[in-house]
């Protein structure tokens, strides 16, 4: 868990013929990384021709990409992983996109019907839009003779066709679908002797159309009478009802698509499944070489997954195969350059959230420390003490529990089971600090924050801000230090010496920054007014800086002698200067760094009493509604405001001030091709 | 007043933009939905972009027009918003180029005005694909539709910019029978207030403003004067070109609007960067050749147009040209996007489509 997983690489030889069976066998334990032959075994590689895949992995690809869509179409979401479906040798992409085209264009089908409606809806929106000019009140559709009277009296009907009159019964419903085809609608007036006396709206500029429709229909015209005002439908409420009408018509259809996509989707799932096997297998082949009779695939596989993979290959080849282990070492003693060989970070569940936090960053090199554990230590201590209030730290755990449910994206899971730890992290803090969403419900176990910031008198180890600031700047020097420390440890295990004593964070560097450290305590102790005894201090720091430019001739001298150029000695001072400049004011101003821990955390506090102050101004002594909604309100505003800021800055801090201090971030990640295996 | 340093104007809104240049649909995405077998696999591949309520509507509607209609309020939507973060030094510039929505708007009510009454045809299908609600500005679009004649139309865009410079070409359409003219006038409204509005740009913006806009005048000039040939004659030359082109002199454009190969005019005039397109001769034009001239030339401007963009965007941040950029680039995605859908709804081959990009 400190370290990455030690890996190991295989190369496997089998017969050809039981290729896809030792595919199939390593793709479902998941455990090997495969690389080409060329990158391992350029010599071997070359005698071998290698599995063209491409063409058939994009067919596939595309074909799964089309039912997703499909899926996305009927409201359902793609699998998330293909499960046990075994591998199908015979898999027919060619038979899958038929079934796939005629699904497609049923669902055409029902848009196109969808889109007639559509053409029914837009014409009868054209004469509704007309109306409701003429409506009593914009917008208004339930008045509807008041309206229709408008309309009568006001004669500036210019774009509508009106008319009045008598169309036979059993010929209305016709009357009204031909009508409607031209943007128009029939309005039953009243009924009498058979006939419905009718008023006819459409747009003036189909006036001939519906003139023809009319006259087809047996209607005959009157004239336009004044309507008494509970007379007849309301125009728009009629065009309203129709559309609702057609809506629903149209909601229908939709429904009806995702009924058939949902009736196939047992289907879907299943071909999309199989394709993604085929892929898998695919990408897995793409990576083998073959010759004539046999097939050579290899990878890299975690050291302690060794002997599961061998005897899961072996099974699987039947014994006919030839495999070869080799560690990174040997690789590099054999080939003479140092392998990129993928990082696995293995860490517990529960840490998840802290190791996203670390690959956010990069991936740490091969064979270093892995951070996550220290992240989450490092990182949780940061925040509570940014943020340490029992009530917002359960705030902030009721948050998360509701992300973990909520969340469905992996990494927004983890951020909120990252807020769970926050607010563990708070609540300690809290219980610390005696910080209870402001309140101090019950004594503070180590100093009461609120009470040191409002200047309260305290007694303890921290009295006063001067103490919070040193506590967070010891703070600061911990982590540096610790920082420092495990980049000797990187260097030892890549037997990077050089580095170990030379680079800014190497030994030297750690020198330097520990006597400053030791000389800057001394001063403080003194109440700032002296520095120490500089005949200890003095050579600590000038020894390690004098070494430092000696390695700048050390190196132009190596460099000459591998046939290189050497920098002038003009150079060595320049770059010497700048490295001592970035040792100096660079280690400084990383421990200062730490002040924003208290900073946030007196923020913090602060903002609270400014809360109580206002609650207090608007209720002097007592408590009102108006009161608890202002404390309820800064709570909230501290929560968000406060909770991102202490994130975010604990955050940069592990990053920027503890990451740049060992963390290399060139390694790659490890990704087996499983059948988790994620697009 | 003291003037704000172009850092303090600019900042913020380049800031703003670029996040949002990074979030244009590029090639491969347009690759995609051209080789999509069906229609509904096409919009359903806009369902996570920025463009998903457009898929929406076609979900609900099937309306391939009611979807486009909603990918260009959308567009409108999305300028409008930005509208707010334009710097107010240059806001009276930036309202300039947003005016085209506004003419397009009433070029469409006009067109569909023109379908129903001189050319007699029903238009009740089209009607509902005009962009109304906040883009038109109040403009009486459907009044203008169902008017009943050219000076109800004036009348109509009276307190509008527009019924001066329409007004006149539409009171000449009884004599030319097209539309041609009533455009070109809006259009050429549309520059000459733009270029008006580049004055009141420091000399910085204004000459990256003009430069970019020129290309965008040269190839809108290349397009009307090949396409409107026939009516040659009934219009003037100064009235049926736009000024401010930068890749082809007005000379260039007098001697092809004379000529009777126009386009082999304009293709000589460019040089030698268009030597790929030279050479065509009468045969090729007469074979339809003309057109696939015409489309690589109109391809090679706005490859010109292309670069001129990438450099801006790449050169100093603090210019209009951020701004610029970004609106012509949201508006290319868009004539894109929808070019593609159409040719997928309309059945072309995924080869020809992609041709198109």
């Amino acid at each position: 868990m400190i370290f990455t997983s030690e890996m190991i690489h295989l190369t496997a030889i089998v017969l050809r013929e039981r290729a896809d069976a030792v595919s199939e066998a390593l793709l479902r334990i998941g455990a090997v990384q495969f690389s080409r032959l060329a990158e391992t075994a350029p010599d071997l590689g070359a005698l071998m021709s290698s599995v063209s895949v491409d063409e058939r992995r994009a067919e596939l690809a595309e074909t799964r990409r089309r039912i997703e869509s499909l899926l996305t179409l009927g409201g359902i979401a793609s699998p998330a992983a293909v499960g046990d479906t075994p591998w199908d040798a015979s898999f027919d992409v060619a038979e899958v996109n038929a079934r796939i085209d005629r699904l497609a264009h049923e669902v055409e089908r029902f848009r196109s019907r969808q889109a007639d409606i559509q053409r029914q809806i837009n014409r009868i929106t054209d004469v509704r839009r007309q109306l409701e000019a003429f409506a009593p009140a914009a917008g208004a559709g339930g008045d509807a003779s008041a309206l229709t009277n408008n309309l009568m009296r006001s004669g500036n009907h210019q774009y509508l066709d009106i008319r009045y009159g008598r169309i036979p019964e059993n010929r209305l419903s016709d009357a009204d679908r031909a009508i409607a085809g031209q943007a128009g609608i029939i309005m039953t007036m009243s009924r009498e002797g058979g006939d419905a006396v009718v008023l006819v709206l459409a747009m003036k500029r189909n006036a001939a159309e519906v003139q023809r429709i009319l006259s087809e229909s047996g209607f005959r015209a009157m004239d336009i009478p004044k309507l008494p005002d509970e007379a007849g439908e309301g125009a728009i409420g009629r065009a309203d009802e129709k559309l609702t009408a057609l809506r629903a018509e149209q909601d229908e259809q939709a429904a009806n698509t995702r009924a058939i996509i949902s009736d196939r989707r047992s289907e879907l799932e299943s071909d999309w499944r199989r394709i993604r096997v085929v892929e898998l297998m695919l990408s897995i082949r793409g990576m083998t070489s073959e010759s004539s009779h046999a097939t050579v695939l290899g990878g890299w596989v975690p050291l302690r997954k060794r002997d599961r993979v061998e005897s899961v290959l072996r099974a699987a080849a039947g014994e006919a195969c030839v495999l070869e282990w080799h560690t990174p070492a040997e690789f590099g003693r054999e080939s003479g350059k140092r392998m990129r060989v993928p990082v696995e970070l293995r860490n517990p569940q529960f840490l998840r959230p802290f190791q996203m936090l670390v690959t956010n960053f990069g991936v740490p090199e091969y064979g270093t420390i892995d951070p996550t554990p220290l992240v989450a230590v490092a990182y949780l201590v940061m925040f509570g003490l940014m943020f340490g209030d029992a009530g917002h730290g359960l705030i902030l755990i009721l948050l998360g529990l509701l992300g973990t449910k909520v969340m469905k994206k992996p990494g927004m899971y983890q951020l909120s089971k990252l807020l769970i730890w926050c607010g563990g992290a708070s609540i300690v803090m809290g219980v610390l600090f005696g910080a209870y969403f402001g309140y101090e419900l019950m004594p503070a176990l180590w100093f009461n924050y609120h009470g040191v910031v409002a200047g309260h008198p305290s007694h303890g180890s921290i009295a006063n801000i001067m103490d919070i600031l040193k506590l967070t700047v010891l703070l600061g020097v911990g982590v540096i230090s610790a920082g420092l420390l495990l980049n000797w440890i990187n260097r030892i295990r890549t037997r990077d010496w050089k580095a170990l004593f030379f680079a800014k964070e190497g030994v030297l560097g750690g020198i330097i920054y520990g006597t400053g450290v030791w000389v800057a305590y001394q001063f403080s102790a003194s109440g700032f007014r002296f520095f120490p005894d500089l005949s200890v201090a003095g050579p600590l720091i000038l020894v390690p800086v004098i070494i430092l430019f000696l390695k700048f001739p050390f190196e132009a001298a190596a460099a000459k002698r591998s046939g290189g150029h050497g920098h002038s000695p003009l150079m060595w001072i320049m770059d010497w200067a700048i490295e001592m400049l970035e040792i100096f004011s660079g280690y400084l101003a990383n421990t200062l760094s730490f002040m924003r821990v208290a900073g946030l955390g007196i923020a913090h506090v602060m903002l609270m009493v400014a809360f109580f102050q206002i609650a207090e101004m608007i209720s002097p002594g007592r408590t009102s509604i108006l009161s608890i909604i202002v404390l309820l309100f800064g709570n909230a505003l501290v929560i968000a405001l406060e909770g991102l800021s202490a994130g975010i800055q604990s955050l940069r801090l592990n990053y920027y001030e503890f990451f740049s201090k060992y963390f290399t971030p060139t390694g790659i990640e490890f990704r087996p091709v499983s059948l988790e295996t994620q697009r | 007043m003291k003037m704000r340093s172009p850092v303090s104007t600019y900042a913020f809104v380049n800031a703003k933009l670029r996040a949002r240049i990074s979030t244009l649909l590029d090639e491969q995405f347009y690759l995609g939905i051209a080789r999509s077998r069906s229609f509904v696999e096409a919009v359903g591949m806009l369902q996570n972009t920025k463009y998903a309520a457009a898929a929406d509507v076609y979900t609900r509607t099937g309306d391939v027009k009611l979807c486009e209609l909603e990918i260009v309020r959308l567009e409108w939507e999305t300028l409008s918003m930005l509208r707010k973060h334009i710097p107010n030094a240059v806001l009276s510039f930036s309202d300039a180029v947003l005016r085209r929505y506004e003419i397009a708007i009433v070029k469409h009510a006009v067109r569909l005005w023109f379908e129903r009454v001189i050319r007699g045809r029903s238009i009740d299908d089209k009607v509902p694909y005009l962009l109304r609600d906040d883009a038109a500005h109040g403009i009486a679009v459907d009044a203008i539709v169902n008017a009943g004649s050219t000076e109800q139309i004036t009348a109509l865009l009276s307190g509008y910019p527009y019924a001066e410079p329409l007004g006149k070409r539409l009171a000449e359409l009884p004599e030319t029978g097209s539309l041609y003219a009533a455009e070109i006038a809006l259009d050429r409204w549309y520059y000459d207030q733009l270029f008006a509005a580049l004055k009141t740009l420091d000399s910085r913006d204004e000459r990256i403003a003009r430069s970019l806009l020129g290309v965008e005048i040269d190839t809108q000039n290349v397009a009307w004067l090949i396409r409107i040939r026939r009516y040659r004659g009934t219009i003037r030359f100064e009235d049926s070109v736009l000024p401010g082109g930068r890749l082809i002199a007005a000379r260039d454009l007098k001697s092809a609007y004379e000529s009777e190969r126009p386009l082999d005019t304009i293709i000589a005039s460019l040089g030698p960067r268009v030597g790929v397109l030279s050479g065509s001769g009468a045969q090729e034009e007469e074979s339809g050749g003309e057109i696939r001239r015409l489309s690589l030339l109109e391809e090679m401007l706005r490859a010109v147009l292309d670069h001129d963009i990438r450099r801006t965007l790449g050169g100093n941040p603090f210019t209009i040209g951020t701004i610029l950029a970004y609106i012509m680039l949201l508006q290319h995605e868009i004539q894109t996007l929808i070019s593609v859908l159409n040719a997928k709804y309309y059945d072309l081959p995924s080869e020809r489509i992609e041709g198109l990009l």
